[in-house]
């Protein structure tokens, strides 16, 4: 009897435990989605609103509404944003999105080369590869200017203040990720390569068609870690992109807080808008990234 | 390989075309070396991709092509930045500078000129020049191009202007100086030096009319500049990067110049620079090493009590736990900066209520720096959580089956057993989780902006992780110097690559891979 | 010469490092003819260089050096699906986002072959190897012994001139390896193609080849059919790796006495002494006060005296395994033990001790020096 009661006891004592922790991780959220419906810009402090207002969202999709300037007068005027902020969600989508598939096309080609093929230097390019991207991209920032300055000279589309220009600066953090897909592509059996070979496939049909079939768990990995990094990117992004209507949901999120008055509100509705939907899709897609970060093992 | 239709071939050549005509023009504006880079890798790109000997290097050839030009390069150019002296103060190449010089001019006299332009049509034009006090004094230009909206360009000889006989016209529309200007030809024309006849230089002198002035400064045999006003003689500095005079006094802009190891001298020996940079290193170093050590305990932990096969609801525990990792960092971190906000946020009206005090966040050294770190945290244990799950569920249960046969409890379990066996594959993850923070810009620019500021540092804030400070100076300091900021950052790139290294060499074998 | 005849002269392999400096001699300088038809393995312990030949006919490894022909045609230079092979690999190597139907399909869809005609030649073949029931599974449905047969389906659908087989049955259980061996076997009476077999399980090559290559360090020890492989090996190192249980091999030296010739072993105490009759005396002769090694089959040590020379020995039993109709025997002899096969149900002791008759007709003695056969 008291070996079973030692286990509900322990199992009482692991539950209490994780729902407080749970409690005090979770507050936060529940801060900024009362903080979204709360007339005001105040700091988010309550659980719940004390004046619920509508303003705030009105704002993020660009809905024009009247606000209150003189209490004493009632007199009111047109808020209405020049950039709906819904806008800067959907562009931080389309940056993250398409660097993502690029990052998955270079890396996972680059990873090809360094898992099966033989060539000189090879393993000194992998390391410097990783060690290289240690340097912060963050200071790289001049560098970046002045090249994007250059190109947009003569490509208007792939210059500062473009999209383009930022995915193409994206597109150069593809050294983490070598790692990880080379790593995969190095628990495959070449056996299955040989047998595709000998059955007449050339080195481009045995990648494509057997390969990156199979490889498809590691892509998805890929895909969700480097969109969510660059969603959450912010410094270089500021820097490149000028005009508020090219920019991410990172720098636009920031504009709201001013050093002199921090409009909590309007940023508390933009946060639950943009972070809510992909919250969801990563935790849909949790058991890939779970899959991919918890391969490593105890060696026996 | 190859099928009966060469498409690799066409590909190369509809890609290899417009990129060699983009060569060209970059050319034709006078960037040599940029066009001749443009243009080898364009060769080196249809070389590999159309001979066989270049199979293996198709694969690698795009993911290299955009890590050399956005990190290599980079990286190389600010090495490059660290050994001059490249701020705002010295912003222009030593060329620039004296062209700067030898474009000033002087008045000469009290003669102006009205002026009429004419236009010859194909961008031609001609200047006729009208002595305000004297009107039978009349000049002419020979034709000359004018390009609308053109910027100057240094280095124009002066148009020549020939003298006109009295009644004689020139051809031509006159066009009005509300056409000039809707035209956008006064920047060009402004830029543009006329020689009369007799040498003088006349230019534009507001918007109405021209007046001769001569250069201010002649160019000596020895590199140095004679000022034709008073004589002075002014040499370059490179070593200060500024014209100075025989007394030392520096005389116009500052140019770039290679200052050396000065900018490295600067961070061990001056002050202003050294204090703040050894505590934003100590505090950098700190924060990083007790970050992994806080996600890494809390993920460790939340790890084995889900692993329990006893406990319930496990699954909906782990989705609810990963959440600050799903949610985009930028969001939580501007979240947090509301909450802990001094004055209104959660946390503080919370503590108020409840404990009866409420610590300074943001205005207090020590209560920001507990604020980031419990930010981190909050935002680093899930990622941790996972690792650690995945290391303990690859090891075998029968460990744990003999240990309890044994005698064993899960304390002793976990310290004797679990943590030997894991702690091996995971320390090239502990190193770069340690990497990560070192570097974690974001963070402290989002949540702090690096404040409260540091006391007698200039622009170095408490909270300041190396990037940042390297950043401010860089970006913010009053003097935007990016070559002492290139200095500090080739030095946080040694450190952070040294790092990197050492988890190769920890990573063993697979390095050689 | 004919279509499946596969003739390897002078290869080999030599591998090197990335930039091109030698590190290891895998294959050092083997000739092999195969005949069109012959099942042919190639056995010998890990790293022998078996598996590298195996894929250097395959063309998955470079050729160092020499020539491989298949068919009288020099295929050096040619890629795999050029040479008329087929292989079957000891992890099968299925393509696991494919169904069965694909996977056999693979090679001929690259091939470009009409649809009919693929259908049709996957069809047959699964039928053949009872798989056509679940053309439309994927690997990861099936079991071991399943999975074998689709490679092997695999390889039939390509009409190779040659078959190749790299262990495919190591990762079989035993009883499902027995099965699939017959299997393989009866494949090649059907088809009558040429079938190299690479194992490193003797008793795999025993039972499935028409003639075996015996491989060590890189190089070939034997090549000769099973039975001239058992009675007559070349050198100490096939003698002692082809049989199970392993000869006795006992070293020692020839020397004369008293008039005649004996073996006396090697050691501090009682070492054996075997008296050098007959045949055994000629072959000896050229040895005298030279080193020697005794080798005899735990068969022919037994407690049945037959026809011929017998010496007996008799000795203590050290361990006993009973097998039913007879039981190996470990005795302590000499410096060493001796294994010795005797019939019966009798079991025996530790301790015990035995006489067994040693068949002098069945010996073989071999050169210490040079580890050769002495004939």
């Amino acid at each position: 009897m008291t070996a079973r009661r030692k286990l509900l006891v322990r199992k009482a004592m692991a539950h209490g435990f994780l729902v407080c922790f749970l409690i005090l991780i979770l507050v936060p959220f529940i801060m900024v989605i009362s903080a979204s419906f709360r007339q005001g810009n105040f700091a988010p402090s309550r659980l719940i609103p004390d004046k619920v207002s509508l303003d705030h969202w009105k704002y993020v999709f660009g809905i024009p509404y009247q606000e209150v300037v003189n209490p004493a007068t009632g007199e009111t005027r047109l808020i209405k944003p020049t950039t709906p902020p819904l806008f800067w969600f959907w562009n931080s989508i389309k940056v993250s999105f398409l660097a993502s598939a690029g990052i998955i096309l270079l890396s996972g080609s680059a990873a090809y080369a360094f898992a099966r093929l033989r060539f000189r230097f090879r393993s000194i390019t992998l390391n410097s590869l990783l060690i290289l991207q240690m340097f912060p991209m963050v200071l790289s920032l001049v560098a970046f200017y002045v090249i994007l300055d250059f190109t947009g000279q003569y490509l208007r589309w792939m210059g500062l203040n473009t999209h383009t220009g930022l995915i193409m600066i994206y597109l150069g953090g593809i050294s983490n990720y070598i790692w990880m897909i080379k790593g995969y592509f190095e628990t495959i059996p070449p056996s299955m390569e040989e047998s595709a070979r000998i059955d007449g496939a050339s080195r481009w049909q045995t990648f494509t068609r057997i390969l990156i079939p199979i490889s498809l768990p590691i892509f998805a990995v890929v895909f969700i870690l480097s969109f969510v990094s660059y969603i959450s990117e912010y410094p270089v992004a500021s820097v490149v992109l000028q005009s508020g209507d090219n920019w991410t949901l990172a720098v636009g999120a920031n504009s709201f807080l001013y050093e002199q008055e921090k409009l909590w509100g309007r940023f508390a509705a933009l946060a639950v808008l943009s972070g809510l939907p992909i919250t969801v899709v990563f935790l849909m897609c949790q058991k890939f990234v779970i899959g991919g970060l918890t391969s490593g093992g105890v060696k026996e | 390989m190859d099928g009966s239709f060469p498409i690799r071939q066409i590909l190369v050549v509809l890609v290899a075309i417009p990129v060699l005509y983009l060569s060209f023009a970059v050319y034709q504006t006078g960037n040599f070396w940029i066009a001749l880079s443009i243009l080898i890798i364009v060769c080196l790109g249809a070389l590999i991709f159309l001979s066989e000997s270049g199979y293996t290097y198709r694969y690698l050839f795009p993911g290299l092509l955009g890590f050399g030009l956005f990190v290599i390069f980079p990286i190389a150019y600010m090495v490059f930045l660290s050994f001059t002296k490249y701020s705002s103060k010295h912003l222009l190449s030593f060329d620039r500078v004296l062209v700067l010089f030898q474009q000033e001019t002087l008045p000469v006299g009290n003669v102006s000129y009205k002026y009429n332009l004419l236009a010859q049509g194909n961008d031609q034009y001609i200047l006729y020049l009208e002595d305000e006090k004297n009107p039978a004094k009349r000049f002419a230009s020979e034709p000359f191009e004018l390009k609308a909206g053109e910027q100057p360009n240094g280095h124009q000889e002066p148009v020549k202007l020939g003298a006109l006989p009295p009644g004689t016209q020139i051809k031509g529309t006159v066009l009005g100086m509300a056409q000039v200007a809707r035209e956008k030809l006064f920047i060009p024309m402004r830029s543009r030096q006329f020689a009369m006849p007799d040498a003088t230089l006349v230019v534009l002198e507001g918007l109405q009319r021209f007046a001769p002035r001569k250069r201010a400064w002649t160019l000596n045999a020895d590199g140095s500049l004679t000022s034709q006003k008073d004589g002075t003689v002014i040499r370059p500095d490179f070593k200060l990067g500024y014209f100075v005079d025989s007394k030392g006094e520096k005389a116009g802009i500052g140019f770039r110049t290679f200052s050396g190891l000065e900018n490295y001298v600067g961070i061990l020996t001056d002050p202003r620079i050294q204090g703040p940079f050894f505590r934003i290193f100590l505090w950098t170093v700190g924060f990083s090493a007790l970050s992994v050590a806080l996600t890494f305990s809390v993920g460790m932990l939340l790890a084995v009590i889900l692993e329990w096969k006893e406990l319930n609801f496990r699954s909906a525990y782990r989705t609810l736990l990963i959440l600050p990792y799903a949610v985009p960092a930028v969001l939580s971190i501007l979240i947090f900066k509301g909450l802990f906000n001094q004055e209104f946020g959660a946390v503080n009206e919370f503590l108020k209520s409840v404990f009866g005090f409420a610590p300074e966040w943001e205005t207090n050294p020590w209560g920001a720096r507990a604020m980031i770190l419990l930010v981190n945290v909050w935002l680093g244990y899930p990622y941790m959580m996972l690792i650690c799950t995945g290391m303990l569920q690859s090891i075998p249960s029968g460990i744990y089956e003999a240990s309890a046969i044994d005698g064993s409890n899960p304390v002793r379990d976990f310290f004797g057993i679990t943590l030997p066996l894991v702690l091996p594959p995971l320390i090239p993850i502990l190193v770069s989780s340690f990497a990560f923070n070192f570097n974690n810009f974001n963070l402290i620019y989002l949540l702090t902006a690096g404040g409260p500021k540091m006391v007698g540092g200039g622009i170095a804030g408490e909270t300041d992780l190396l990037v940042n400070y390297t950043f401010n100076i860089a970006f913010r300091d009053s003097g935007t110097n990016y070559g002492l900021a290139s200095a500090i950052a080739t030095l946080l790139f040694l450190i952070v690559g040294f790092l990197a290294w050492i988890n190769l060499k920890l990573s063993g074998e697979n390095a050689k891979l | 010469m004919s279509e499946g005849s596969v003739e390897i002269k002078d290869l080999v392999k030599t591998y090197v490092d990335d930039r091109g400096r030698p590190t290891f001699t895998a294959v050092k300088n083997i000739s092999l003819h195969i005949d069109d038809g012959e099942f042919m393995v190639l056995v010998g312990p890990s790293g022998c260089g078996k598996s590298t030949t195996l894929r250097m006919v395959a063309g998955l490894e470079k050729i160092s050096s020499g020539t491989i022909s298949i068919g009288g045609r020099v295929v050096n230079e040619l890629e795999p699906k050029d040479r008329g092979i087929a292989m079957v690999f000891q992890n099968y190597a299925l393509y696991p986002h494919m169904t069965l139907f694909n996977n056999m399909a693979f090679g001929l869809q690259l091939a470009k072959k009409k649809k009919e005609f693929i259908t049709e030649t996957v069809n047959r073949t699964s039928k053949a190897l009872g798989l056509d029931h679940m053309l439309e599974r994927k690997p990861h449905a099936l079991s071991g012994g399943q999975r074998q047969r689709v490679a092997l389906g695999r390889a039939i659908v390509r009409s190779p001139k040659v078959f190749l087989f790299d262990e495919p049955l190591s990762n079989l259980d035993a009883k499902m390896r027995v099965q699939m061996r017959s299997e393989i076997s009866k494949l090649h009476a059907q088809l009558g193609s040429t079938m190299i077999y690479v194992t490193h399980d003797q008793v795999e090559a025993m039972t499935m080849g028409d003639r075996i290559c015996v491989m060590r360090d890189g190089n070939i020890m034997q090549v000769a059919d099973p039975l001239t492989l058992y009675r007559q090996p070349d050198n100490l190192f096939v003698a002692g790796f082809i049989g199970s249980p392993p000869m006795n091999l006992i070293k020692g030296k020839v020397e004369k006495r008293d008039g005649g010739l004996f073996f006396v072993e090697t050691a501090e105490k009682s070492g054996l002494t075997f008296p050098l009759t007959g045949r055994l005396e000629g072959l000896a002769s050229k040895y005298v006060d030279k080193d020697i090694v005794f080798g005899v089959r735990p068969e022919h040590l037994s407690d049945q005296v037959k026809d011929g020379a017998h010496v007996p020995i008799t000795s203590t039993v050290e361990i006993s395994e009973p097998m039913g109709s007879e039981s190996l025997v470990y005795l302590k002899a000499g410096s060493g033990n001796l294994i010795a096969r005797i019939h019966g149900e009798h079991l025996f002791h530790l301790g015990e001790q035995v006489t067994v008759q040693v068949n002098l007709e069945k010996v073989s003695l071999f050169d210490t020096a040079t580890e050769n056969v002495i004939r």
